[in-house]
């Protein structure tokens, strides 16, 4: 196995290799371009903007291996939180364009006085409505994850293996199409049920 | 139960910790983690990153880290040690620039604010900074909307004069505030058992309670004290302990 965690330089990537290396793996920590073809699996972590992690991308020419990493190589690929976002084609946070490498748009969560919702959505919430294969296999009902984000994804076309999360709204709080993966919270943060997802994203081939 | 202040009696180092009380399975009956620097005198930010690094090594939750902030430098030092969050106290009264810089860098999203508070022969609520030593305000409200506009984006309100007492929190401190707080507000100081906890949670204003007493949640404790939560119908997050350790090393063979 070789494990790629892209370092964009704009996140605490540290939490995510002390769980994987919890799993009993030696994660690569790289910003290189050349080295991803060769990966067996590569995540993708990033807090922040929405625009500066794009510009990040495109400062590391990282954009042209990951697609074809994910789409021609079909391997598998992990985004969190905002490497969730950064797969995808727009955002409303941002100008400049996603990896593009599935559809889907990110919008601002709206804080309502009725709701008592606040906006950051800050904390561990359950998740639901994931079939338990691949990615959420072994998770149970209503896994509780860890989040932190201000915008989400409203929906998609296609019929992905999606868990869905309600704070203000529903939204897509994680989801598998295939060998791409992306999960708004943070598994590396989520006791032994963020484990267990990445466990689980190990196992894909 | 009575207790001395547990926050400031010395009781070993971190190793110690890890040693006698098997921390990390008490982490797992945590949402999060506050890690303070409580150092009297000159502080070694370098020595205490390396503990924060330590700590968030083994600990799968978020972790927030504070005492001492004082420089970009120190809050980025412990960003790099691991920490999720940063605690900012004082330096909202002696440099709030310094706090704005956080937001702005790290996302207000890292920044909690901090308000240690005690009554005084003046006032009921003197907000209180270095180490409780000088005081900087009596108007908590509005010292509150000072946080929000400088960066902070949870609050963090600590009774000084209910910290290790073990008899209950303050919870009118949330009912004075002329305006409701945008941001998350955690209570802390005078937790002694299950059902401070349980009052904190069910008021409407707190989102989150917060206890350095350790001595009463060992072993199960704090997964028991989940339990009793859970059963009032608060929605609480479940995950299975056990899972850490059919997932150590689970790949260690192939790697």
């Amino acid at each position: 196995m070789k494990i790629l965690v892209i370092d964009l330089s704009t996140s605490n990537i540290r939490s995510l290799t002390s769980a994987l290396i919890y799993l009993g793996v030696q994660p690569v920590v790289t910003s290189d371009p050349s080295v991803i073809e060769s990966a067996s699996h590569v995540i993708l972590p990033g807090v922040g903007a929405f625009d500066t992690g794009m510009k990040r991308i495109a400062e590391l020419s990282l954009g042209i291996p990951l697609r074809t990493y994910a789409l021609e190589q079909q391997r598998p690929l992990l985004g969190v939180c905002l490497g969730m976002q950064l797969l995808f084609n727009e955002s409303e946070e941002g100008r400049l364009s996603g990896l593009g490498l599935v559809s889907g748009q990110f919008r601002k969560l709206k804080s309502t006085y009725q709701s008592m919702h606040k906006v950051p959505h800050v904390g561990f919430s359950p998740v639901y409505g994931y079939r338990e294969t691949d990615l959420f296999k072994g998770i149970g009902p209503k896994g509780c994850f860890y989040f932190t984000h201000s915008y989400a994804l409203q929906g998609i076309e296609e019929d992905w293996n999606v868990a869905l999360c309600d704070h203000v709204q529903p939204f897509v709080a994680a989801f598998q199409k295939r060998k791409i993966c992306g999960v708004q919270f943070h598994p590396e943060k989520s006791q032994s049920t963020g484990l267990r997802l990445l466990s689980n994203f190990l196992e894909l081939v | 139960m009575l207790s001395r202040n547990f926050r400031l009696q010395a009781v070993g180092t971190i190793d110690w910790l890890f040693n006698n009380y098997d921390f990390l399975n008490v982490s797992h009956g945590l949402d999060e983690l506050i890690v303070l620097d409580v150092s009297k005198g000159v502080r070694n930010p370098e020595a205490f990153g390396a503990v924060v690094s330590h700590i968030a090594s083994r600990c799968f939750i978020p972790v927030t880290v504070g005492g001492g902030i004082t420089s970009f430098d120190i809050a980025q030092g412990f960003m790099r040690s691991g920490a999720d969050k940063l605690l900012v106290n004082s330096a909202f009264a002696n440099d709030a620039g310094l706090c704005r810089a956080l937001a702005e860098h790290f996302g207000r999203q890292c920044v909690v604010g901090g308000i240690d508070y005690k009554a005084t022969p003046q006032s009921s609520q003197a907000i209180m900074i270095d180490n409780g030593t000088r005081e900087v305000s009596t108007d908590l409200s509005g010292w509150v909307e000072f946080l929000q506009e400088n960066g902070a984006g949870e609050i963090l309100f600590q009774s000084v004069d209910q910290d290790g007492t073990g008899m209950g929190l303050d919870l009118s401190v949330v009912d004075g505030l002329r305006h409701r707080p945008e941001v998350p507000c955690i209570l802390m100081g005078g937790i002694g058992k299950a059902d401070h906890i349980i009052a904190g949670l069910q008021h409407p204003t707190i989102d989150a309670v917060a206890t350095a007493n350790l001595y009463n949640f060992i072993g199960s404790a704090f997964l028991d004290v989940r339990k009793s939560i859970a059963e009032t119908g608060m929605e609480m997050a479940r995950w299975n302990s056990c899972e850490y350790v059919a997932l150590h090393n689970k790949f260690a063979t192939s790697a």
